[in-house]
């Protein structure tokens, strides 16, 4: 029996394991680590079944090709990386670079997502884009330009130390199982757990207080929450001063925001605000933490930084306890936001900055030229671009959009417009499976190593727990089987092994907010994890570290900025046709995306709804004469409808529903509508009305 | 005695439970499950340490027993034959035997056999669904 330890590939939260191996290679248990401190021990059902994965849909070890009569085949390897190289190099040749574009995922490893970049963008000059922008553009949006670079900038600890934590469109119980657990087990007798949502989620039940406003009216009551603690003085004047920007035209921005017009906009009543500025303002240590309830708007780079704007007023940052405090969703969504090279280069900064494309050239032994000049164009645009014929080839890696974008029929009409599509995933029978030409099977994370980083920025290591099987290639090997197809040949030099690929970004990293030249690759195997940045010379002098202690911010003045802008109008109305809000979000802490690994988990399939389905508020069942388990046709306002199961409820209100994301049906009903700056899909705020099925 | 009370209502399907249960036991199987009823709801499933165990009058080794200080229904392996008689005659249908060997029942002990010494289906569920209640012998 041989004990390895390694990190979990779900969430964000990226707990350890020892997974204990028998002779034979088979999984005995899996046990939470002890003695990492993210888990401290426990885990939650989806890492406690890491083992089960590819046991009952297993994946074939050899490549598939779709034929002339639809069928799939199998292939050589070195066939389908053939057939990918030339099918990318035609179709290039015959409609330009930026004919060729890839869709990753949070859920590899960062050497795998970064080499994925250097095929994808530096080589082959198309554009790339990740899962990561349907669940944390907007946090990455919003931090950038407040703080100067993307930064999460909490430990976990500071769930712990905080007096007063306020939870806004976030629900961990289900969510983040293991980061409320390290809530619940060292919070504090008197601290205070506010919870700003519109359903009486999970997380609510748990709260001390529920501030229940109207669906997407978060942004007001950020404003006016403001506006009521500049106006009773309960702000940070020397932190205001000293280490921000800005603060007068933020001041003079929210005054428009009357606390006597807050009841009608949000549903809250002037009282509960007081009541809530005093809670903060008398709060030693405030933190505040969001999720997708503010990610996934149609405003949301706003409302994000509206709440960075709060603890920045009040001072709450850089000390225990607070932070304005985006939870990230997968388990490395934070390495793609540094080494996707999809939005930024290696290690961040823009396209345009000349030094850093200097370091980062260098690092990559390429000549600069290489490296991409702008930006890649965001998800949304990429389905846009195939739908308009302009790009005829796309790269699928560990994403299944034709189940997850926010208007998955729009997907479904660029796949099937789409020259060539190539599906790389540790499920051969996903819903995008279906209208792949050529099927690259990859080992799940059980089979591979590398690193992810968590949401609060550690770095831990993924370990080989099982042998490959003959034939069977994970991730880095296939990219770098594409990779020596399209010929890059000496490219891939820095790239040999997931080693290299970690030590050539690692250079990328120096100097810059994610410095973490300090980092050896083998020193992360049985680790505490190491959150950046971590300095070449520097010494770990804690298991948890936050950002800002020094009061210095990324920005080139070293202050934080306040951004604001006025309110804008929703997308679509509530009115009397469409009466109902719809939002999307987690059914169960067993299910996870689109389901297509967590149905491999024996405890979740038995207890799951196996087809989507809407809650409703039981009073308004009622009244359109409608039962728990009938079916009924939910249409948005730009006519997509589909029927839903109904499950009753008293946990959304009487005008507002709620649909589980996990089902093919959820994304066919929400119209394309994104945040202006993050690009980041709105799943959150859907007029809708509710017809019965005779 | 004690005996773990499940409030159906407060359910919401995390499994926590069962995690807590699988982890205390040093990641083996749960001894306790959930289900679904006919109309779709939750259902945690948790030994009661019944009063008039059917499990124990089934055993025909003595390995299923009832301890009369606790109150609780002991499982003891070292005199099991494996016959699994108590899962068949377990009106909750709560005991099963182990996925890797086939030869073990696997019985809710109340987490006596842990560090802990209390259930851990109990400390971890994040609802409050299950909680730890005296009852009358």
């Amino acid at each position: 029996m041989r004990i390895v330890r390694s990190t979990c590939n779900y969430c964000s939260i990226a707990c350890n394991f020892d997974f204990h191996v028998n002779e034979n290679d088979f999984i005995e248990r899996v046990v939470p680590a002890k003695n990492y401190p993210v888990n401290k021990g426990f885990c939650c059902i989806k890492g406690l079944n890491l083992d089960k994965q590819n046991t009952i849909y297993e994946n074939p070890v050899l490549p598939l090709l779709k034929n002339k009569k639809g069928q799939f085949e199998h292939i050589s390897w070195g066939e389908a990386f053939n057939i990918f190289a030339n099918k990318i190099k035609d179709i290039q040749n015959r409609y330009g670079k930026e004919s060729f574009a890839f869709l990753s995922t949070g859920q590899l490893c960062t050497e795998e997502m970064a080499l994925a970049g250097h095929i994808g963008r530096n080589f082959l000059g198309g554009n790339g884009d990740g899962n990561t922008r349907l669940c944390m553009a907007t946090a990455v949006v919003a931090y950038k330009q407040s703080f100067g670079f993307d930064s999460p900038p909490y430990t976990f600890e500071d769930l712990e130390l905080s007096d007063v934590a306020i939870f806004i469109g976030c629900n961990p119980v289900v969510a983040h199982p293991i980061l409320w657990r390290r809530l619940v087990d060292g919070r504090g007798e008197d601290s205070k757990l506010i919870v700003i949502d519109p359903r009486k989620s999970e997380t609510v039940s748990n709260a001390d207080i529920w501030i229940d406003l109207k669906p997407k009216s978060d942004l007001r009551l950020l404003y006016t929450l403001a506006n009521v603690l500049i106006e009773k003085e309960w702000i940070d004047k020397e932190f205001i001063k000293n280490s921000t920007e800005d603060f007068e035209g933020f001041k003079s921005h929210v005054k428009k925001y009357d606390i006597n017009d807050i009841e009608e906009h949000t549903g809250i009543s002037k009282g509960r605000i007081l009541d809530l500025a005093k809670i903060i303002h008398e709060g030693k240590r405030v933190s505040f933490w969001w999720t997708m309830g503010v990610n996934q708007g149609y405003q949301a780079v706003r409302t994000a930084q509206a709440i960075i704007n709060l603890a920045l007023m009040t001072g709450n940052i850089g000390k225990p306890g607070t932070g304005a405090n985006s939870i990230t969703g997968q388990c490395n969504a934070m390495g793609s936001r540094l080494f996707s090279n999809t939005t930024g280069l290696y290690g961040g900064g823009e396209y345009s900055n000349k030094d850093r494309r200097k370091v980062v050239a260098e690092a990559l032994d390429i000549d600069e030229d290489m490296l991409p000049k702008k930006s890649s164009i965001p998800y949304d645009q990429i389905i846009e671009g195939i739908n308009k014929g302009e790009i005829k080839a796309l790269w699928v890696i560990a994403t299944n959009p034709a189940a997850s974008f926010i208007n998955n029929l729009e997907f479904k009409k660029a796949a099937e417009k789409l020259e060539f599509l190539a599906l790389q995933d540790i499920y051969s029978d996903t819903e995008t499976a279906k209208y792949a030409h050529l099927i690259l099977p990859s080992t799940n994370g059980l089979k591979k190593e590398g690193v992810l980083i968590n949401t609060e920025r550690r770095i831990s290591k993924i370990q080989p727990v099982i042998p490959k099987k003959e034939n069977e290639l994970s991730d880095y090997d296939i990219m770098l089987g594409i990779g020596e197809a399209i010929g890059m040949g000496k490219l891939l030099e820095k790239w040999r092994t997931p080693k290299d690929a970690f030590e050539t970004i690692r250079e990328c990293t120096k100097d810059m907010p994610c410095d973490i030249t300090g980092v050896e690759y083998d020193d992360l195997i049985v680790s505490q994890g190491i959150q950046w940045p971590f300095r070449k010379g520097e010494k770990l002098d804690s298991k948890e570290r936050r950002l800002f202690e020094d009061k210095k911010f990324y920005t080139p003045s070293k202050k934080a900025k306040f951004i604001y802008e006025d309110i804008s109008e929703m997308p679509y109305e509530q009115n009397k046709e469409y009466p109902y809000i719809l939002s999307t979000g987690r059914a169960t802490a067993g299910q996870w995306h689109t389901q297509t690994r967590t149905r491999e988990i024996p405890a979740v399939e038995a207890i799951i709804v196996k087809e989507g389905y809407i809650n409703i508020n039981t009073d308004t069942a009622e009244k359109l004469g409608i039962r728990e388990n009938e079916k009924v046709k939910v249409t948005a306002p730009n006519g997509l409808s589909n029927n839903f199961l109904v499950k009753l409820t008293r946990t959304v209100k009487k005008d507002h529903v709620f649909v589980p994301m996990h089902y093919i049906e959820s994304n066919s009903v929400l119209p394309s509508v994104f945040d202006t700056y993050s690009r980041e899909p709105n799943y959150k705020y859907v007029p809708v009305k509710i017809e019965k099925i005779n | 005695m004690k005996r773990i009370k499940i409030n159906r209502k407060k359910c919401i399907g995390c499994l926590t439970c069962v995690t807590a249960c699988t982890v205390a036991h040093g990641s083996r199987d749960t001894r306790g499950r959930i289900v679904i009823d006919s109309e779709g709801k939750y259902a945690p499933i948790y030994c009661r340490h019944c009063t008039r165990p059917e499990c124990v009058y089934a055993c025909p080794t003595g390995a299923m027993r009832r301890d009369d200080e606790s109150g609780y229904v002991i499982y003891d392996k070292s005199r099991c034959a494996s016959c699994f008689m108590c899962i068949m005659a377990c009106p909750y249908g709560v005991l099963k035997m182990d996925y890797q060997t086939n030869r073990e029942v696997m019985k809710c002990d109340m987490c006596l056999s842990t560090e802990s010494e209390y259930p851990q289906c109990v400390a971890k569920c994040p609802m409050g669904a299950l909680t730890l209640e005296e009852v009358y012998r």
